[in-house]
């Protein structure tokens, strides 16, 4: 009888708990773990876009929707990079309390400040081009660690009891990430590779930290597929700008890369993830920075 | 004069738009449908030339903090003149109650799956017959009021139920006209007690589109019910819809409607879509006299990596109970093949190559015809993003 008591106490105890948990909703997989870094047991995270989607390019599911409308807080990256979709998904939610501006929506874009803003007269001629800025900013570590403090904010404002228990995690996880950043610019300098090609501009912010340059993007305007033109002219920039490396995005074709190996062999290729979730062993936001820097000891090895 | 004043707002509008759009989140989208159409054999209705099919131009922003407003205006081409003609002006808002979605005004109604996409966003060149015959060709338009509903239950159920005020039913132009023409002149006399009816049922529909008219008996009413699962990659919407009105001569009509969209997504490319719609109409007249008609379109398409499809779409339509004099069943129906080429660098413009293969069978008489069709879209501007 008293097991029986004590099994139904501790069933109700365990579902308040759970009921306890903010009910957080993420535009991508980079973000839920961000916020899971953050809020521990504290929050139930759920990425709308697993680590193998391009957040460009979805539809607007609704099994996002009904996600979203039972969520009490929205993450979403910003600077236009969900704009396709995420404002489909919130119309069809129909809650009110995570439309932008409202007390459940945290827009990271807005708290950062961005790299590659345009500083001419957009057009669509341009490509996809995100007139706030590059919005891949999650994959840079520091970055990453300052909003861990603003995620910690937001959750606060939701849930005050919990306040101190956000800010430690939040402190800790930049403290881990400054001090780990250091090693991984250590990794990356080991392996002498100091220009590089990208498929597209997502690992901007991640180079820049890292002090590697990016040549040119193998798209030659973001979201365009390459053409064999852009292909001759990587094929000669390779060559006079001794570029060594190209990182390919897991969501994206090598086999543009590997026509500029084929006239380039000194060129490597490595296939990188840029999502948490893209590969099975990059299952949190420091395990996708330790793999995009051993790519680097990866292609000198 | 309505049309004048029409065309005044929209040069107003387009005018102050881009220096309002800071300030009031004013946005405005204009998207350019061309066809062109070449007959492939006889007994086509065929227009061989190129031709500005519509042009939409949209407006829409948040009002205030709780409602916002959308105005669509198209111009079309009707007997080889440009008619500016207002589709969509209506408020809506989904944060007065948790939940809800609220439109008032004039709008497509939240039937089916055509009908609450704009033309120039359909997957295909052409309006399939059971639309183009239950709707019209650019769907079913009407003042009203309409709410949508997230059920609050473990998987995905949106109820969307309206009233229109019934006075206009459907919205076509001059190539509905013409098709009813070509149908009629290709089953005349077999048909005769029905080819009536439906004849004028059509013009009334026609002109009642057209223009407002008389008072109905009763409004339209509708319900829409959708779904959403995955099966693996592939994420499928099934909706049932019912439709209702009775006009002023009490004729009643019910449409019963299923329709599916699966797609599965990698990437930029929609590497499969398969969309469906069937639907079932009752007329009663006042007599009591009814009359069924059943039609139906499957769109398969697959996509290939470089902004290429293909697709292929299959048409039905028939009336279930067409007679002769001696009370005997008459076959009938109409179907066509029509496979689609396409080309869309970006999800703002889009160039396609369809064959349209139609076959209509009336008892005996059999009519064959096809036509060529290219056609390009392309949206300037910015542009609301997608449903599902």
């Amino acid at each position: 009888m008293t097991f029986r008591i004590l099994a139904v106490l501790g069933l109700l105890f365990s579902y308040s708990n759970v009921a306890a948990q903010v009910k957080v909703v993420t535009t991508t997989s980079n973000g839920a773990d961000l916020v899971k870094q953050v809020g521990g047991d504290k929050v139930d995270v759920y990425s709308l876009t697993k680590g193998t989607q391009d957040p460009h390019y979805v539809d607007a599911k609704p099994s996002y929707i009904m996600k979203v409308a039972r969520a009490d807080l929205l993450v979403s990256v910003g600077l236009e990079l969900e704009g396709a979709w995420l404002p489909s998904v919130l119309s069809g939610a129909r809650n009110s309390s995570l439309m932008p501006g409202a007390k459940g929506s945290l827009i990271l874009g807005k708290h950062i400040s961005p790299i590659d803003v345009p500083t001419k007269n957009l057009s669509r001629e341009h490509g996809d081009v995100h007139p706030g800025g590059n919005p891949h900013f999650l994959l840079d570590p520091i970055r990453a660690g300052d909003l861990a403090l603003v995620v910690a904010k937001k959750l606060t404002e939701l849930d005050r009891k919990n306040a101190r228990f956000y800010q430690d995690n939040a402190f800790q996880f930049k403290k881990e990430l400054t001090e780990m950043s250091k090693s991984w610019q250590k990794q990356v300098k080991a392996s002498g590779i100091k220009t590089v090609f990208t498929y597209h501009k997502t690992l901007a912010y991640f180079l820049k930290r890292m002090g590697v340059k990016a040549a040119a993007s193998i798209e030659p305007k973001p979201g365009i597929p390459p053409t064999a033109r852009h292909i001759l002219s990587l094929v000669r920039i390779s060559k006079s700008k001794n570029v060594r490396l190209t990182l390919v995005e897991s969501l994206f074709d090598a086999s543009p890369a590997r026509k500029i190996q084929k006239e380039n062999p000194a060129m490597k290729i490595q296939k990188v993830p840029v999502a948490v979730g893209a590969y099975s062993n990059v299952n949190s936001l420091k395990s996708l920075y330790r793999e995009l820097a051993a790519s680097f000891s990866k292609a000198e090895g | 004069m309505y049309r004048i004043i029409l065309t005044a707002i929209t040069l107003f509008a387009v005018e102050s738009a881009a220096s309002a759009q800071n300030a009031t989140g004013l946005k405005t989208s204009l998207a350019v449908d061309l066809v062109g159409e070449l007959a492939a054999t006889k007994n086509t209705e065929a227009s061989d030339k190129l031709e500005v099919r519509s042009a939409d131009l949209l407006f829409y922003a948040p009002v205030d903090h709780l409602f916002s407003g959308t105005l669509a205006i198209a111009a079309h081409q009707e007997d080889d003149k440009s008619v500016i003609e207002l589709h969509e002006a209506h408020i809506s808002s989904d944060k007065l109650l948790p939940g809800l979605k609220v439109k008032l005004g004039q709008f497509a109604l939240g039937v089916g799956r055509l009908n609450r996409f704009h033309r120039h966003e359909w997957a295909f060149t052409s309006t399939p017959k059971v639309q183009s015959e239950f709707f019209g060709d650019e769907g079913l338009y009407d003042t009203g009021l309409e709410f949508s509903y997230l059920a609050p239950l473990p998987f995905y159920l949106d109820i969307t139920t309206g009233v229109g005020n019934g006075f206009t039913f459907g919205h076509s132009h001059d190539e509905h006209g013409h098709e009813e023409e070509d149908h009629d002149e290709d089953h005349d006399e077999e048909e005769e007690g029905h080819d009536h009816e439906e004849e004028e049922e059509h013009s009334e529909e026609e002109e009642e589109a057209h223009s407002e008219s008389e008072k109905p008996r009763k409004p339209t009413v509708y319900i829409h019910l959708k779904s959403f699962f995955s099966a693996g990659d592939v994420d499928i919407q099934p909706g049932l819809s019912y439709l209702q009105r009775v006009s002023a001569d009490d004729d009643k009509t019910q449409i019963y409607g299923f329709d599916l969209t699966a797609k599965k997504r990698n990437g930029k490319i929609l590497q499969f879509l398969l969309q469906s719609e069937t639907w079932h109409r009752i007329v009663t007249d006042h007599d009591g006299d009814r009359v069924f008609t059943t039609g139906s379109y499957l769109y398969p398409e697959y996509g290939f990596d470089n902004g290429v499809s293909l697709g292929l779409r299959l048409d039905y339509f028939t009336q279930n109970n067409l007679k002769d004099d001696d009370g005997e069943n008459i076959k009938n129906h109409t179907t066509q093949i029509t496979p689609t080429l396409s080309y869309k660098p970006s999800e703002f413009s889009r160039f396609s190559l369809s064959f349209e293969a139609k076959e209509e069978k009336l008892g005996d008489d059999t009519v064959e015809s096809s036509i060529f069709k290219i056609q390009s879209t392309f949206v300037l501007g910015e542009h609301p993003s997608h449903d599902f």
